[in-house]
């Protein structure tokens, strides 16, 4: 096997007494572009700040193309780090930013100059230059701190939610540009952020991290298919995952699953949900067929409100305790919707023990 | 109406500051350049005859010498202590608010106290910085009687009393300190030193041209510990501008040169301020 260019071997800190990451595995293959996704507090910035040296490591090891990184300071790392609000040195002009690591690693004046202005001409920055940050938008700022991380030539880059500064627009287009760039350079990244689609666009390979354990390794397309429990679908849907109590119910070789919103059947059959009765079922938003006009017998739920995205409409429903979110296409939606119920064929279910929240089955409905 | 309304709340200060500091000033001026009359009344206009007295009088020369000498020695050092000691107790350590403490405490002590404090440590017959000194094997030094010694002491105590006060001030400038800013240099390479003078000193700078303007006003400004320990004495070796003044104005009762004095000394502040000022925003 190929030697992994980044592993976290056993790898733990704590905060007194709190346990901040807990035993954690990883290996991050060179090149690759690997995201950690996770809510705030679940660790995911601890492990890059102690990567870059930020931090120590309490317990296990972290070894960078198989060497381990502890004894090494974070000046000699050779390890470039994209922060969320940038921090870019502020009475320097956007050149010397660039030209500071070059000259603090012993690279001549010639060489740091074509350095800097190769990465500026790559990145589009080049008449900004001379300017100072506070000269220049959120963006640039952000591009700036894109080409200090560049620049160097690093062995790994480590981005900290680089985007959550920038506003919604500016965000996409640096998203992209971020992509684009990895790819081109090939220099392995890990990358930290609390966005979903941020993870899911991209990821060559993401880790779901809660609570500082792993939940979930993988390709973003396999993670959102398959959510390996609760909490990573739960966290992976937008706006959010439908969570219903289900029962299993077995009749001539049939397994049916029984919720407050419809009886569904999977189109194929599923081992492993074996002699249990009891599951949690999840059904995302956007993976639900409905009908605005139910037939008698449908559990058909009452409308509550409407929330267009433009292309989509979310609907919100109740029935009971119930509610339900539903992501529809816009021209689907009638004018006054009042009763929407969950059409039983076509919906994606996700089945979860309802005591440890473990993945146990993932189907599309008969 | 609407648009002079920020001015009527700025009226009152100004006011206040009318009354108290810009109508002294002026009358500071006209007491200049007329001679002392009965109590606060001028007499007979002597025109600019106080200023040409006093620069014909060596004294004041030397005395306006050892004022310079005093800033200049007693506000570098004692910034770059607090500097230092800013940085020491920027650190992670346990107990770090104690020592916060413990070296802010002369700045509360009164300057009496501080005085006599001093006096007692200093004294030539037996203070406990000579006998110190003789424990290490090193001859005693006759520090407030000596005309060569008395201002360097002097320097010495208003440092010792002033640092806290900078310290405290470069130490909230630097826990204001962007740490990202400094982690990012870290990752660039940057060794403590080196991060330390590119990075922090920058930084630090609007800190910095703060401490040093406080700092020159107040070592211009140095009264309470010559009139307290030495009264410009010995031989005038540590009269400074301000106690000149106050030998003029309250011991000699020439109160046209004390005006003198006190403008020529109004006058060298602003310019150096200004000096500080031009240096610290280019």
């Amino acid at each position: 096997m190929i030697e992994p260019a980044l592993r976290f071997a056993g790898v733990g800190k704590s905060y007194g007494r709190t346990r901040v990451l807990d035993d954690l595995a990883l290996d991050v293959a060179e090149g690759e572009f690997f995201v950690l996704l996770g809510p705030s507090g679940c660790g995911k910035t601890t492990l890059l700040r102690m990567t870059a040296g930020l931090q120590t490591i309490d317990r296990g090891e972290i070894y960078l193309r198989g060497a381990p990184l502890s004894p090494v300071p974070p000046e000699r790392r050779n390890i470039a780090m994209v922060f969320q609000d940038y921090a870019l040195y502020p009475h320097m002009s956007v050149y010397n930013n660039m030209a500071f690591g070059l000259r603090r690693h012993g690279h001549g004046r010639s060489e740091t100059d074509g350095r800097v202005r190769k990465t500026a001409a790559l990145l589009g920055i080049e008449p900004l230059l001379e300017r100072r940050p506070h000269q220049l938008s959120g963006g640039q700022q952000q591009r700036v701190a894109l080409g200090r991380a560049i620049v160097r030539d690093p062995v790994l880059y480590l981005m900290d939610e680089p985007l959550s500064n920038l506003d919604a627009q500016v965000r996409a287009s640096v998203r992209t540009e971020i992509k684009e760039l990895q790819h081109r350079l090939g220099v392995t990244t890990l990358y930290v952020t609390h966005d979903q689609v941020e993870a899911m666009t991209l990821a060559d390979r993401m880790a779901v991290l809660n609570e500082g354990r792993i939940q979930q390794i993988g390709r973003p397309i396999d993670v959102y298919r398959a959510p390996a429990n609760e909490f990573v679908a739960r966290f992976l849907a937008t706006p959010k995952l439908n969570l219903f109590d289900g029962t299993l119910e077995r009749a001539d070789g049939v397994v049916r699953v029984r919720t407050a919103i419809g009886t569904f059947t999977p189109s194929a059959p599923q081992a492993g949900l074996g002699e249990r009765t009891a599951v949690r079922v999840g059904l995302r938003p956007e993976e639900m067929k409905v009908s605005f006009s139910p037939s008698d017998g449908a559990t058909a739920l009452d409308v509550r409100l409407l929330e267009p995205l433009g292309s989509q409409v979310l609907v919100i429903a109740k029935r009971d305790g119930d509610e339900l979110t539903i992501s529809v296409p816009a021209d689907a939606v009638p004018e006054k919707p009042e009763r929407v119920a969950v059409v039983p064929s076509g919906c994606i279910l996700h089945l979860f023990d309802r005591d440890d929240g473990r993945a146990i089955a993932h189907f599309t409905s008969a | 109406m609407a648009a002079a309304r920020p001015y009527l709340y700025l009226a009152p200060t100004l006011a206040v500051l009318a009354a108290f500091t810009y109508f002294p000033i002026a009358r500071l001026a006209e007491m200049s350049l007329h001679a002392p009359g009965a109590g606060t009344s001028l007499g007979p206009w002597t025109g600019l005859s106080a200023y040409a007295k006093l620069f014909a009088n060596p004294l004041f020369w030397r005395v306006l010498g050892q004022t310079l000498l005093f800033v200049s020695a007693s506000v570098p050092v004692a910034m770059a202590l607090a500097l230092g000691l800013a940085l020491l107790l920027d650190q992670p350590l346990r107990g770090v608010g104690v020592f916060r403490v413990l070296y802010y405490t002369p700045v509360v002590m009164p300057t009496v106290a501080v005085a006599a404090l001093a006096l007692w440590m200093f004294n030539a017959n037996g203070g406990i910085v000579d006998y110190l000194l003789r424990s290490f094997g090193l001859a005693p030094v006759p520090w407030l009687v000596s005309d060569k010694w008395a201002l360097p002491t002097l320097v010495l105590i208003a440092i010792w009393k002033n640092v806290g006060y900078y310290m405290i001030i470069y130490l909230a400038g630097l826990q204001s300190l962007p740490r990202a800013v400094l982690d990012a240099a870290r990752l660039d390479g940057a060794r403590p030193l080196v991060r330390f003078f590119t990075i922090t000193l920058p930084l630090l700078r609007p800190t910095t041209f703060f401490i040093a303007v406080v700092a020159l006003i107040g070592s211009f400004q140095v009264f309470d510990f010559v009139n307290l320990m030495t009264q410009g004495g010995p031989s005038n070796a540590t009269n400074v501008l301000v106690y000149f003044a106050y030998q003029h104005g309250f011991e000699y009762l020439q109160l046209g040169m004390a005006a003198a004095i006190s403008l020529i000394m109004f006058a060298l502040v602003l310019t150096l301020l200004g000096l500080a000022a031009w240096a610290f925003n280019r």
